[in-house]
């Protein structure tokens, strides 16, 4: 048990340190990938394409954003879809913007890709791209400037994916959330990179209209379609792409409860996709924009990712009946003791070393990635809210990435009993 | 043309990750090869003050000795000789917890195997001293020596954590002692024969009585309290 608890704290930091060092170097490439070089001389129509439900008021905001984009006027139209269940004041806000050249499209429908498929399907006009905006969210003035860039730049790319961040965080729980926006930037950059994108999230993305025709619209029973989305058009063998420097700002769940739900929403949504697309994802064809030895890799650690939490329990149950069983028998002996500080520097070995060389990488990763992305560090309140992020929003997001596994396969019987 | 650019740009990305992958390996291998050389050095500069901590316990437990051979059975001494085994114990213990985190490396320094045989002896002299103060002091102190084996036994050093605490909580009247099994050392042999140690942990009490299996500290406190019932422990 000794030998088998040595190697496996070996391998495992080991595998750990891997990580750490593989996605630094990628980092480093990353931040430095962008080019603004090309100038575009014509820029190309694009269609703003924004369904609602219940964002109310908030919608004036995402058309305002909009609207005061620097992308050459006439140059982008926005489309309001309504859903079935748009409430009156999302409606009225929506009306409210007829008069600017806004086309307002009550669809009848309900389901966010079905409004989405009736708006681009039947009201667009000549628009060549498509920026999806959900209407609790709001872009960055430059934002279509840049995300349509990559169209320039490189053949067959099917979608852009922004940077997406919180808008104007306050609160605890919008503040973790923030982190995670910005570490996710990095990620979905690092995985562009890799070619291994496998979501554009929604509020911002640029897509290639013909692509998207091409691949089959969004899929109307799928939900998170954007996800969906983005792997088909992998899978069809278009690129995407990731623009650091093109922002949209969405605005988080305020409770706990509802952070879970969405959660719970995007992740059953992932393991569904994942599972439902596994083979096209990695069965290797020829001339594909996917990096299939990444892909793999994700798949296998997603799927290990679930053994996250379990294993945590037995832990927590390991110590907890050691701790139960000591004070049971010696008591309570709190001894913080000369003599403790001096065990603690005899038990300092080599694992110590590799253990200390990985934090050190790891946060200095860590703030590589908020200097590049927020352009500026606090050391005390990036540290704070990064490790509250890494030490306990983590367990958090677990719990709802374990139950969406469950879920995943649920959808995936009822997805089977549909079609058969 | 399309085909073969495209080809090219996904053989840019494996070539450009697998290269990625090489130097994050290599490094990794230069980090983990850097830190056996750094855990070696630390392992080699901790034996020093282990060995320097059981020379000083030796010379202790060797001047009581003398002053037990000296003045033994005396009022005088008897207290006197209590006290220094007292402290031995306490920094025999010391010297436990520092070896245990020492040896937790890899690879160990030859010097390790060594130590740990002179800690052995250290702990046997510890115990004949004790026995030896047992028998002339009219029974006011009692010893116990507790034996485990040199693989993963849990309940053994859950059992010597509670030997630690019930000696201090009698004031160091009782006097554990542990000694480590299979370190090729004929005394401790003869101890196992003689004891007929077979399973583990075993204590014996003031060299005579066997307790085979763990015990909890209530059961060491009422084994203790048979043969010597005015130890402060004994009260409640």
């Amino acid at each position: 048990m000794d030998v088998f608890d040595s190697v496996l704290s070996y391998v495992l930091m080991s595998m750990l340190l891997l990580t750490v060092i593989f996605w630094l170097i990628v980092y480093f490439e990353t931040f430095d990938s962008e080019s603004n070089k090309i100038k575009i001389k014509n820029y190309p129509k694009v269609a703003v394409v924004i369904p609602t439900l219940f964002e109310g008021k908030f919608l004036r905001n995402s058309v305002d954003s909009v609207l005061n984009s620097n992308y050459p006027k006439g140059k982008y139209n926005i489309y309001i879809g309504l859903n079935e269940r748009t409430d009156k004041l999302t409606r009225k806000t929506a009306y409210s913007f007829k008069n600017r050249n806004i086309t307002v499209v009550d669809t009848h429908l309900n389901g966010k890709s079905r409004v989405m498929n009736y708006v681009i399907k039947n009201k667009l006009k000549d628009e060549k791209f498509i920026l999806s905006l959900d209407a609790d969210s709001v872009i960055d003035k430059n934002l279509i400037n840049k995300l349509v860039i990559p169209f320039f730049e490189k053949k067959s790319v099917g979608i852009v994916a922004p940077s997406m961040l919180i808008y104007k965080p306050k609160k605890p729980l919008e503040m973790i959330q923030k982190y995670e926006y910005l570490f996710n930037i990095a990620l979905r950059k690092g995985l562009s990179m890799l070619s291994t994108l496998l979501v554009a999230p929604g509020p911002g993305s640029l897509i290639n209209r013909k692509a998207l025709e091409k691949a089959g619209y969004y899929d109307e029973n799928n939900i998170t379609e954007d996800m969906e989305l983005t792997m088909r058009m992998l899978i069809h063998g278009y690129r995407i792409e990731n623009r650091l420097d093109a922002i949209s700002y969405t605005l988080p769940p305020k409770t706990i409860p509802a952070l879970m739900k969405q959660r719970f929403r995007w992740y059953s949504g992932s393991f569904f996709n994942m599972i439902k697309y596994r083979k096209q994802l990695v069965v290797k064809r020829e001339d594909e924009n996917i990096d299939r030895g990444t892909i793999s890799l994700i798949l296998i650690s997603s799927g290990l990712s679930l053994l996250a939490l379990p294993l945590l329990g037995y832990y927590i149950y390991l110590y907890l009946s050691k701790l139960i069983f000591q004070l049971s028998q010696v008591g309570l002996k709190f001894t913080l003791s000369y003599q403790s500080f001096v065990n603690f520097l005899f038990s300092f070995n080599e694992l110590s070393f590799i253990g200390i060389i990985t934090v050190i990488i790891a946060i200095y990763s860590m703030f590589y990635i908020l200097k590049n992305i927020n352009k500026k560090v606090s050391i005390v309140k990036d540290g704070f809210w990064s490790m509250i992020f890494i030490l306990i929003y983590g367990y958090l997001l677990a719990i709802a990435w374990t139950a969406g596994f469950l879920n995943s396969l649920r959808l995936i019987n009822k997805s089977n009993g549909t079609k058969s | 043309m399309e085909r073969r650019a495209k080809r090219k740009a996904v053989n840019h990305v494996l070539v450009s990750r697998k290269t990625k992958l090489l130097v994050s390996i290599l490094i990794v291998a230069i980090i983990i090869g850097l830190s056996f050389i750094f855990g070696y050095i630390a392992a080699e500069l901790k034996v020093s003050p282990i060995v320097n901590s059981i020379n000083q316990d030796q010379a202790n437990l060797e001047s009581l000795i003398l002053t037990a051979s000296i003045s033994s059975n005396s009022s005088f001494s008897c207290p006197l000789i209590q006290a220094g085994l007292g402290t031995v114990s306490q920094e025999l213990s010391n010297i436990y917890s520092e070896l245990s985190g020492a040896k937790s490396g890899y690879p160990l320094p030859p010097q390790y195997a060594s130590i740990g045989i002179q800690l052995a002896y250290l702990r046997l002299n510890y115990w004949i001293l004790s026995n030896k103060i047992y028998a002339d002091c009219g029974h006011s102190i009692e010893t116990a020596l507790m034996f485990y084996p040199n693989s993963v036994c849990i309940t053994c050093g859950e059992e010597g954590q509670e030997l630690a605490v019930v000696s201090q909580e009698s004031n160091y009247t009782f006097l554990p002692t542990v000694i480590e099994t299979g370190l090729n050392i004929n005394e401790v042999y003869a101890l196992q024969k003689v004891y007929n140690i077979t399973t583990y942990p075993t204590l014996v009490i003031d060299g005579k009585y066997v307790i085979k299996g763990y015990l909890t500290t209530s059961q060491i406190i009422n084994d203790a309290c048979k043969y010597l019932d005015n130890m402060s422990i004994c009260n409640s």
